[in-house]
Order: structure tokens, then sequence, then C-alpha cells
């Protein structure tokens, strides 16, 4: 028989048919037939995992790669030869890249327990970093696991969630800033008015000061001192030097309170609206607030009157500020909307709006609390949920609270709570982790345990 | 019907020539007021001023000033609601009123000239123009 016979038989049934078969021929045809469909079902599976759509990656327990798909050579640019028997940490999971720390899978399934889905960052061969959601299985083998993962590049979910971000940060600007406009016409008007005024009054009391320096030349013997005198005091009265003198003082005092209105105005504009950094930076969220609620002036001031109570002892806590500083808007006007709303059309008196911090189990909290309407029971459920609004057409755009839930839950690892009364008002709570990421505890203890082993 | 405890009456420490108007300057923002009261004095005008669109219609109630001056977004009611209430008060209606804001765009303009206003003037506002105005209802 040719030996192409023999590696490529037509059918199981003709090669047990036939009849010059001996048992060792037979048992060796079984054999190769079983390797063959062994073989094919490698290949198969091989093909299956190659054209996934996701990297996928298989490591030991320790994190050195076992399997490592086209995608995954795709994606992060390390052929497969050059991977297998490496360490994740010296490839895509660099203790520099994740912000879970270092590590391979085990960290990453031992980071959260839920769905065994984690965001995460990676790093390709070419030193970029990708944003990615990583989901994770484990799978017996002998005594110990192997880590399957599937690998999911979302940088571009990620650059819309940003977009989506940035345009209701746009949009609030927008708004806000016919409010600004105002607040800055407003001094802008009186020191204006002041400045004049002060430059009518030079122009006064120049004319006093010139009759008395010719009271003086009088006296020094080169005219009519009694003339002279009389005119003094008739141009002294005419001036008015004790309106003069008053008004003066006052105005200076009142231009300069406008002028460092409008520079506190714009410098809490130029924080507001900075940019920040892409990573998280140390900040000082009591003053994060304070220039928010500067920014926001025009939209809570017709309505309610604004109590602080921050706590002095804040430490800088690690957050997005920008990110933060929009969460505090959004929620600083929302309650001015339901304390508008509470009001009524002929409001006679302002409701308040306080907003707290308080440090409390490892968390920086901010409350903000109004007076106004209440979120009626029946939609609380829905007030997080994207593109969910009470308000009228123009007003807003039902992004608010989500975009807050977005950025203190999935980018801060934080929690933010509604409490509310209908009538009585509405109590908003975010709590942001006072660490990075507890992971990073987590991280060390299991540095430890494995030290002390 | 007294005057709210908040009320202020701006006028110079020395006020001696006789004033030839009595403004009531509605705006929540004293320092504003203070501002043109100062200026205005040159003129021998004088300024009451009020905070906000209800103190100002009560103060319209007890002082009948010659003319009144209001800004529109302000606590309480706002200067529309101001402006109606004095329309419809027989004994305020006559009183000409002044619009001075950084709020009315071109349809709210309209909207306050139909109710009675004799003009709607742009915060900052140059004192000329206002004095413009003014000079249409005083002898300056």
């Amino acid at each position: 028989m040719a030996p192409e016979q023999l590696l490529y038989p037509r059918t199981a049934d003709t090669s047990s048919s036939e009849p010059d078969g001996s048992d060792v021929h037979t048992e060796l045809l079984s054999v190769k037939k079983e390797l063959r469909g062994a073989l094919e079902r490698e290949n198969w599976l091989r093909r299956t995992i190659d054209t996934a759509n996701d990297a996928f990656v298989s490591t030991t327990v320790m994190g050195e790669v076992l399997e490592w798909n086209s995608k995954a050579e795709q994606l992060f640019g390390w052929s497969r030869a050059e991977v297998i028997g490496k360490h994740l940490s010296e490839t895509i999971f660099p203790p520099s890249v994740s912000d879970n720390g270092a590590g391979g899978l085990q960290h990453l399934i031992q980071v959260r327990s839920e769905g065994k889905r984690v965001e995460t960052k990676a790093r390709t061969l070419d030193g970029d970093e990708i944003s990615v959601e990583v989901s994770i299985s484990p799978m017996r083998e002998g005594s110990s696991f192997v880590l399957n993962a599937f690998i999911h590049d979302i940088t571009s979910r990620k650059q819309l969630q940003a977009q989506l971000t940035h345009a209701q940060k746009l949009e609030s600007v927008g708004q806000l800033s016919a409010g600004i406009a105002h607040e800055i016409n407003t001094p802008t008007q009186y020191v204006g008015d002041n400045t004049r005024f002060l430059e009518e009054s030079f122009e006064e009391i120049l004319g006093v000061l010139n009759c008395f320096n010719e009271l003086l030349q009088a006296v020094e013997g080169q005219g009519d001192v009694a003339a002279v005198v009389a005119k003094v005091k008739k141009v002294s009265e005419a001036a008015d030097l004790e309106y003069l003198k008053k008004e003066i003082q006052d105005s200076i005092k009142q231009s300069l309170e406008g002028v460092s209105r409008v520079a506190s105005i714009v410098r809490a504009m130029k924080e507001f609206s900075h940019p920040g950094s892409a990573t998280k930076t140390p900040t000082d969220i009591n003053k994060n607030i304070k220039n928010t609620i500067t920014v926001a002036t025009n939209e809570w001031k017709y309505v309610a009157k604004m109590v602080t109570e921050m706590d002095d002892e804040m430490p800088l806590i690690p957050c997005l500020p920008g990110d933060l500083n929009q969460v505090i808007l959004n929620l600083i006007v929302n309650s001015a909307h339901a304390i508008a709303e509470a009001l009524g059309k002929n409001p006679t008196e302002k409701g308040t709006i306080t907003i707290s911090t308080a440090l409390r189990d490892n968390f920086a909290e901010i409350r903000v609390q109004d007076t106004g309407a209440g979120i009626p029971e029946s939609i609380r459920r829905r007030i997080f949920d994207p593109f969910f609004t009470t308000k009228g057409v123009g007003v807003g755009s039902g992004q608010g609270l989500a975009i807050a839930r977005s950025v203190i839950v999935d980018k801060h690892a934080g929690t933010i709570d509604v409490n509310s009364v209908e009538g009585q008002g509405t109590t908003f709570l975010v709590r942001l982790p006072l660490e990075e990421q507890s992971a990073l505890a987590n991280e060390k203890h299991d540095r430890k345990k494995k030290d002390s082993k | 019907m007294s005057i709210p405890a908040d009320a202020v009456m701006i006028e110079g420490a020395a006020e001696k020539a006789k004033s030839t108007g009595r403004v009531l300057w509605v705006d929540d923002d004293p320092n504003l007021a203070a501002g043109f009261a100062r200026r205005l004095k040159r003129y021998n005008i004088q300024i009451m001023h009020a905070f906000d669109g209800m103190q100002g219609y009560w103060m319209a109630l007890n002082q009948k000033p010659d003319v009144i001056v209001t800004d529109l977004k302000m606590p309480k009611w706002p200067g529309n609601d101001l402006v109606e209430c004095l329309s419809l008060n027989r004994e305020l209606a006559g009183i000409p009123t002044i619009v001075v804001s950084g709020h009315a765009g071109a349809a709210e303009k309209k909207r306050l000239e139909a109710m009675g206003v004799v003009a709607v003037l742009e915060k900052p506002v140059g004192l000329e123009d206002l004095l413009v105005e003014l000079r249409k209802f005083l002898s300056l």
C-alpha cells in the first residue's frame, strides 16, 4: 500500500474492509485515524481561536503565557513565538501601565469577583497604552489552574465615552457662559461708573487744591488774603468735600470688590474648564467645589442660598479634577432647578443648597443637598439612565446624572447615591476612595503573603 | 405698607441741590446702584435702591418715583413680573420704566416694549445712553 493511502485513507469503512489487512495494520490505521482526528480537532480549535475577534491569551497561574492567538499578535504586536513562555508583566501588563497594579491575570481575577470582566490598560510592543476589557475564566489543569482570557480592545469605546463627557461639558459651559457674562457685566458696569466718578471728583479736588495754592501765595504776600479765603470757602463748599471723602472711599472699595469678583470668576472658570490630566491627580476637592460654585453662581443665586461645610482636614484625593467639577456642576444645577420647581413662579423666599465634604472610612464624601421639590419615588431608579430627563426641551439633555454616575463609579471606583423626600428635598452623596484603587491594598497584601511563604 | 427693612436710600451725605428727578433703581447688586447713584448725582438725580422685584414694587407704591429702572434677572420677582405688576396697577402704570439688563434678547425686548417699557438697554450701559432716555422724562 502506498504511504499516501495510509496517511489519507479514503474512509474508515474502506480501510477496515481491506481484504489483505492484518490486525496490526488495522490497529495502526485506527491509531492514525484517531491521531488525524485529534490533529484535525486541534487544528479546528486553533483556527477557532485564531479567527476570534478578541485577543485570546492563556497563562499559567503565575502569568506565564501558554497560548496567544492571531488577534493577540495583531492587537499587541508580539508574535506567538516571541511571547510563549514569557510573563505577562514582561509584555502587555507591565507594572507601570496596568492601573490595577503589576501582574498577570491571576491578579486581575482577584480584583473583582463579579462577572470576571475587568477594564484595565495594556501595553503594546510599540509602547502604546490601550484600554482593554479582560474576561477571564480559570480552567483546572491537573493540580493547578490555567487562566484563559479574552481581551477586548475598548479604546474606541473609551474615546466615545470621553467625547460624550466632553460634549456634555461643552453644553453646560455653553449654558453657563450667559450667566458668567452677566456676573462679569455687573462689576464691569459699576467699576466703570466708579472710575468716571473718581475722574470727575479728582477734577473737583484739583480745583480746590489750586485755590489753596492761591491762598498760600497770598499769605506769602502776593495777594489779597481775605478775597482768596472767601474763594477757597466757596469752591470747597461747591465741591462738597465731605460727600467726596465718603463716596471716593466707598467707590474705591466697591471697585476693588468688583475687580476681585471678576478675577475670581475668571480664575474659577479657567480652573473649571481646564481639560485636566487623563490620569488621576491628587486634588484639593474643597477648592474644586468652591470654584464650581463660583462658576455656576448665576445658576443658583436667584433661587437659593449656598451653604458650604467643608472638612478642612480633607487630604488630597486622587481624581480626575475636570470630570469631578463636571459632576459637582451637574448636581448644583439639578439642585437649583429642583428648588425653582418647588418655589413656583412667584417665589417669596429662596431655598438652600448645602454642599459639604467629610472623611469617612477611607472615602471622601461630598454631599449636595437641596430644599427642592424632591424626586418622585416612581422615577428614582431611572435618574442615572442616559437621556432620562423630566426637564423641558432645551433645559437638559438627560446626560447630567448619567455622566455623574459614569465619572464617579466607572472612573473613580466610587459610589453615588440619592436620598430624596418628595416636597422636602434631595441629597446626593458622592463617595470617592482615598486611595486610587482599593485593589492596590489587595495587591500589597498578596505580595506580603507570597513573601512570607 | 412699609418699606422692607433692607431697602436702602442712596443719597449724598450733603444733598443740597434740589433734586430734578427721583429714580427707583431695582437691581440685586447694591454696588451697581451705588455706582449709578454717584454719577447721576452730578445731574441732580436721586436714586432709591431696591434689591429685587417685589421690594421694587412696594417702593414704587410708597415712593412714587419719577422713573423706574430695573434689571431682569433677580431673586424673588424677576424684572418681567415687576413690569407686569406695575402695568396692572392704575396708580403706577404711568411711571416710565426702563430695563437695564444683560439678559434681554431681541424677542424679550419686543415683549417688554409691548408691555409699556420705554427702553431696553444692554448692560454695561454708557451713562450718555441712559441720560438720553432719562431726559425724556426728567428736566435735567
